[in-house]
C-alpha cells in the first residue's frame, strides 16, 4: 500500500515538475526574445531619438538614420488590410454565426478555412501576379491587399466566435417581441458585441503587423520616402528582412531598433486586445 | 487726409515686399517634379546601389530611386515584365532573355557599374587572426573534390610553413540558393581544373561533390555562408568579400605566381585587363568578359574577381520624365559615383573605359527625342 502511495506521489511531483519546467521554459523564450531586442534596440533609440522616427535609412557602414518612411508605409499599410479585412470579415463573421446553415455561409467558412491555411508566401505571389504585374509596379496598394487577405481569417473566425458566445436567449427574446432576424442581429446581437468585434479587428492588425511574406514581392522596399498609396513602400518586418542580413553594423543596429518597434507596437495591440475581450458586454 | 502718406507708404512697402519675394521665387531653379525609380535584383552590388540611390537624392531631390534586391534572378524576371524601371544583375542576360528584352523594349543597355571579389573564408581556430592562410586553386579544386581531407594535408602544409595546421577534417560551406556569387566561384574553378569543368562545372547552383560525402553544408545567402563558416570550426566557404569581416581570409595564388589577398587594390589590378565593350546594347554574353577577368595576367591581380550589370531599357521604352531621372541616375553612378569616397567598402570602381560607357548611354537617355 505504502508504495502505491509513494508511486502517486511520485508521478504527481514528476509531472508537475515537467508541467513547471515546460511553462518556465516558454517563458524563458518570451523574455529572451524581449530582453534581446531592448539590449540591441534600447542603444540606438537612446542614440537617435526621434529622428529614428523621421529620417530614412543611412548609407551603408555610415550613420544610423532611422525608419520614418518605413513607419509610415507600415501604418498606412497596416492601417488598410485592417479597414478592409474587417469591412469584408466582419460581416462575414456574421454570415457564418447567425445564418450557419445557409449554403453561402458554408461556403464563406470553407473559403476562409483554404486562406487561413495557404503559406502566405502564396498569397503574396497571388497578389504579384493579378495586382502588381497590371499595375506595372509593386504598390502599397497591392502590400495591403495581400496583408488583408492573410487577416480576413483571423477577423472573420474570431468575429464570430464572439457572436457564438452570446447566449440564445438574447435572440430568443428579441423574436419573441416580433423582430425579424435581421433587425436581430443588427440591432441587439451586433450592438451588444461591439467590443468583441474590435477585438477581432484588432487581432487581424496584430496579424498584419507581423507578416513578412506576403509584402515581399507586392509592397516594393522604398525605404527612402512614402509616395502614396499606388507606389512602392516597405512595412517594418520587411526592413528588418533587408537590413539584418547586411554585412553592416549601421543597417543591423536600424533593424534591431525596428525589431523593437515592431514588438512595441505588437504589444500595445496585444494589451488593448486583452482590455477589450474581458468579457461579452451584456 | 493726413492718413493718406501712410496708406501710401504701407501700399508701396507691400508692392516692395512682393516684388521681392517673387524675384527670389523667379530666382530660384524651380525643381522638377519628383520622379519615382524602381529597381531590383542582385544581392551582391546592393549596398553600392543604396549609398548611390541616397548621394543622388541629396545632390537631386527630384531623382527618387529605390532599390529592392531580391536576386539576379529575380531582377531578370522583373525586369523582362517591366515592373522595374531598372535592374541588376551578376551575369549578363543570357541571349534568349536578351532578345526577348531586345523585342520588348526596342533594345537593352547591359552596364557593368561595380566590382567585387570572392573571398575564399575559412575559420581554423589555431590560425591567429594576423596570419593568412595560403592557398592555391589547385589545390582549392582538391580539397572540393574531396581529394584533400584534412588541414593537415601536406599540399596545404608545403603552401603554408611556419602555420600550425591541425589534423581536422575540413568542412565545406557552400550557397544553399541559387547563387551569382557560386557562379563566379565555380567558373573560377572550371578555369582552373579540367577535371572540376568536367566533373561538376560552373552555374547559379552544382552538385558539390563533397555534400555527397557528407563533409558540406549549405547555407543561404552570403549573410548565411558567412555565419555557418564564424560558428563552424574547420570549416571552409567562399563569400563577396563585404561579409568576410571578421573571417579568415584566404590568400590565392594567381596567375603571376603570387599570393594575393582580396583588397580594392588587388581586385582593381585584376580589372586593368578588363576588355572594352564597344556596343553595351549588344549581347554581352559573347564577351565572354567574367572569364577574361579570372584569368588575368596582372601580377598584383586577385584571381576571383566579377563585375555587376546594371540594365536599363532602350530610351524609347521609358516615359520622358523617367528617360530624365535614369539620365541622371546612370550619370552619377559612372561620374562622381565611381570616385573612391563614394565607394561603399567591400567594392571597388569599373575600369575608366566601362565608366566612359555608362556616361555614353546616360548622355543618350538625356539628349534622345523620341
Amino acid at each position: 500500500m505504502i508504495s502505491w502511495r509513494l508511486r502517486r506521489t511520485m508521478v504527481d511531483k514528476v509531472t508537475f515538475a515537467a508541467v513547471a519546467i515546460a511553462s518556465i521554459a516558454l517563458l524563458f523564450v518570451g523574455a529572451h526574445v524581449i530582453l534581446v531586442a531592448l539590449v540591441e534596440g534600447l542603444p540606438v533609440m537612446a542614440e537617435k531619438g526621434l529622428r529614428l522616427f523621421i529620417e530614412s535609412p543611412g548609407l551603408p557602414g555610415g550613420g544610423i538614420g532611422g525608419f520614418g518612411p518605413t513607419l509610415i508605409g507600415t501604418i498606412v499599410m497596416v492601417l488598410t488590410a485592417s479597414l478592409a479585412g474587417a469591412a469584408i470579415g466582419v460581416p462575414t463573421g456574421i454570415l457564418m454565426n447567425e445564418y450557419s446553415s445557409w449554403w453561402l455561409s458554408k461556403i464563406a467558412r470553407e473559403a476562409l478555412q483554404l486562406i487561413a491555411e495557404i503559406p502566405s508566401i502564396v498569397v503574396g505571389l497571388v497578389v504579384f501576379v493579378l495586382v502588381v504585374l497590371p499595375m506595372g509596379r509593386p504598390s502599397a496598394l497591392a502590400g495591403a491587399l495581400s496583408l488583408c487577405i492573410t487577416a480576413l481569417p483571423y477577423i472573420a473566425a474570431q468575429t464570430r466566435e464572439s457572436l457564438a458566445a452570446i447566449p440564445m436567449s438574447y435572440r430568443e427574446a428579441a423574436f419573441s417581441l416580433g423582430l425579424p432576424k435581421w433587425k436581430t442581429v443588427l440591432r441587439i446581437i451586433v450592438p451588444m458585441n461591439l467590443r468583441g468585434i474590435a477585438t477581432a479587428v484588432l487581432l487581424g492588425t496584430m496579424r498584419a503587423l507581423g507578416e513578412t511574406a506576403p509584402v515581399l514581392f507586392t509592397a516594393g522596399a522604398a525605404f527612402h520616402a512614402f509616395y502614396g498609396l499606388d507606389r512602392p513602400s516597405s512595412t517594418l518586418s520587411l526592413l528588418i528582412f533587408f537590413f539584418a542580413q547586411t554585412p553592416y553594423e549601421n543597417w543591423k543596429r536600424l533593424a534591431w531598433a525596428a525589431v523593437l518597434q515592431l514588438i512595441v507596437l505588437s504589444m500595445v495591440l496585444a494589451f488593448a486586445v486583452r482590455k477589450l475581450s474581458g468579457e461579452v458586454k451584456l | 487726409m493726413k492718413v493718406k502718406p501712410k496708406i501710401i507708404a504701407v501700399i508701396a512697402a507691400v508692392a516692395l515686399a512682393s516684388a521681392a519675394a517673387l524675384y527670389f521665387y523667379l530666382s530660384m531653379e524651380t525643381p522638377p517634379n519628383p520622379v519615382q525609380l524602381l529597381g531590383s535584383g542582385a544581392t551582391f552590388p546592393m549596398e553600392q546601389i543604396q549609398a548611390w540611390i541616397v548621394q543622388v537624392r541629396n545632390k537631386h531631390s527630384w531623382v527618387q530611386a529605390e532599390y529592392a534586391g531580391g536576386g539576379s534572378g529575380k531582377g531578370q524576371s522583373d525586369f523582362l515584365q517591366g515592373i522595374v524601371d531598372f535592374a541588376a544583375s551578376d551575369p549578363p542576360l543570357k541571349t534568349a532573355d536578351w532578345e526577348k528584352a531586345k523585342n520588348a523594349f526596342g533594345g537593352v543597355y547591359q552596364l557593368p557599374m561595380i566590382l567585387g571579389g570572392v573571398a575564399v573564408v575559412y575559420n581554423i581556430p589555431e590560425i591567429p587572426s594576423d596570419v593568412n592562410l595560403k592557398l592555391t586553386g589547385e589545390v582549392l579544386v582538391d580539397i572540393l573534390l574531396g581529394k584533400i581531407e584534412y588541414w593537415n594535408d601536406p599540399r596545404i602544409a608545403e603552401l603554408n610553413p611556419g602555420v600550425n595546421l591541425p589534423r581536422s577534417r575540413i568542412t565545406f560551406v557552400h550557397r544553399s540558393d541559387s547563387s551569382g556569387t557560386t557562379e563566379v566561384f565555380t567558373t573560377y574553378l572550371s578555369l582552373v581544373s579540367g577535371e572540376w569543368k568536367t566533373k561538376v562545372g560552373a552555374g547559379k547552383l552544382v552538385k558539390w561533390p563533397l555534400s555527397e560525402a557528407g563533409f558540406a553544408v549549405g547555407a543561404p545567402g552570403n549573410p548565411g555562408v558567412a555565419e555557418a563558416v564564424r560558428t563552424t570550426p574547420y570549416s571552409l566557404g567562399y563569400v563577396e568579400l563585404a561579409y568576410a569581416k571578421g573571417l579568415g581570409v584566404a590568400a590565392l595564388r594567381n596567375r603571376a605566381g603570387r599570393f594575393v589577398l582580396p583588397t580594392a587594390d588587388t581586385i582593381k589590378a585584376a580589372a586593368a585587363g578588363a576588355i572594352t565593350i564597344q556596343d553595351a546594347s549588344a549581347n554581352l554574353v559573347e564577351l565572354k568578359i567574367l572569364e577574361r577577368l579570372l584569368q588575368s595576367q596582372d601580377p598584383n591581380a586577385y584571381p576571383i574577381v566579377s563585375p555587376s550589370y546594371l540594365l536599363i531599357k532602350h530610351p524609347s521604352a521609358y516615359t520622358q520624365e523617367k528617360r530624365k531621372a535614369i539620365a541622371v541616375f546612370l550619370d552619377y553612378i559612372f561620374t562622381d559615383g565611381q570616385k573612391p569616397e563614394n565607394i561603399v567598402a567591400g567594392y571597388v570602381p569599373v575600369p575608366e573605359s566601362w565608366a566612359k560607357l555608362g556616361q555614353q548611354v546616360a548622355a543618350q537617355l538625356r539628349d534622345f527625342r523620341g
